[in-house]
């Protein structure tokens, strides 16, 4: 349905309704935003990331396929020029660790009434963690977790956005996913 | 069945499990506390990682955006361009042809034409060298700076770009004096040899 809905709308773009688009980039800016903030950790960078994304799409709306999801198309732009931006700044190349054994560890407590404000400030915290936690997975895996966790992609359309296999993109998710608990745990 | 792997666990709690391994999951769970404590601690995870915020967006983001937007490059838009193009170049051809066929002029004009297409004809065959010349020259560059590069890594300290390119650019200076005496010397045997 939804994306049945974003293809109406690309198409009434190519007959020259601007305000069609408009809706489009109000709906996927946030999302965008969301994705390059985690990716590159640069407010102004991430909102001109964001704003390129759509004026790149625009330019190359007459080349989308329909038979793939419009947001799938969108988020393979973003990927493009962060890969660009990526061998631009010759980014180093992190290793990743390998995951634990985690079968004997005692499980994180975490109540599931209304938060206090010694709860809400503890889980601003745990988002601070988190935030950085992610902000140290090597690129690779930061970015599918991202595209799963933040952006709520499923595999297969993660499989799509990175041109990967679906084993590989649910492989590498799940690492980032188990060095990101680890390092948490850490803490 | 045998305690859940973590890819297992993930899977029952993302919904990615078929329904036959998610069946045995949950057959499992109902006996075995440890793995019921390991389910509940990824779940406790996987929520806290689905409830970060937003990023900020400014409240004119998405007009700044429209503000920007180049012209729109329609399919129909470029054909019809071509379309158009094309048609303008074919009338012109004919109408020079008819005014060539009704005058004296008919054997300048089908001699410009033929020179036009010789030249076209050369050109293209020209620039169609010159482009495989520099393809190669390219890529000969390309496979030489990574070799000498990843040669010169495993030497040099970390961060030492500048130096480097200096041994780089040496190399590649003696490497063209050495090409450049070489053409000279054998150039200058072949002049001794004819006299």
């Amino acid at each position: 349905m939804v994306e049945q809905e974003d293809k109406t709308l690309v198409r009434r773009c190519l007959e020259g309704d601007k305000k069609a688009f408009e809706i489009l980039v109000r709906k996927y800016q946030q999302p965008l935003m969301n994705y390059f903030c985690r990716m590159v950790q640069e407010r102004e960078m991430s909102l001109d990331f964001t704003q390129e994304v759509f004026l790149r799409a625009y330019s190359a709306l007459h080349t989308y396929n329909g038979k793939y999801q419009f947001s799938t198309w969108l988020f393979r732009i973003a990927s493009n020029l962060l890969i660009d931006h990526w061998r631009k700044k010759k980014l180093p190349l992190v290793c990743i660790d390998a995951s634990e054994n985690d079968d004997d560890r005692e499980p994180v407590q975490l109540p599931d009434h209304e938060p206090s404000v010694c709860e809400r400030y503890e889980r601003k915290q745990l988002v601070g963690q988190i935030e950085q936690a992610i902000k140290d997975l090597p690129e690779n895996l930061r970015e599918l977790f991202v595209l799963r966790h933040i952006n709520d992609f499923s595999y297969e359309e993660i499989a799509a956005i990175k041109n990967l296999p679906v084993g590989t993109v649910k492989n590498r998710v799940f690492l980032a996913k188990e060095i990101l608990r680890t390092r948490l745990e850490d803490r | 069945m045998n305690c859940l792997k973590i890819e297992d666990i993930y899977g029952y709690l993302e919904n990615e499990l078929p329904a036959e391994l998610r069946k045995q999951v949950e057959e499992h769970l109902k006996s075995c506390r440890g793995c019921q404590r390991l389910v509940e601690d990824r779940k406790v995870y996987l929520e806290s990682l689905s409830s970060l915020p937003d990023y900020h967006l400014p409240e004119d983001f998405t007009e700044r955006v429209l503000s920007n937007l180049p012209d729109l490059r329609s399919p129909a838009k470029v054909w019809l361009a071509l379309a158009g193009g094309l048609y303008l170049l074919f009338s012109l051809f004919v109408v020079i042809l008819v005014i060539g066929i009704k005058s004296s002029l008919f054997p300048i004009i089908l001699q410009i034409f033929k020179n036009i297409f010789h030249i076209a004809t050369s050109l293209s065959q020209f620039i169609f060298q010159v482009f495989q010349l520099a393809l190669g020259l390219f890529k000969a560059i390309q496979v030489f700076l990574e070799t000498v590069g990843g040669f010169l890594k495993e030497f040099l300290p970390e961060k030492s770009e500048a130096l480097m390119t200096l041994i780089v650019t040496i190399l590649i200076s003696l490497a063209v004096s050495w090409f450049l005496t070489k053409s000279i010397q054998s150039s200058q045997r072949r002049e001794n040899h004819e006299k």
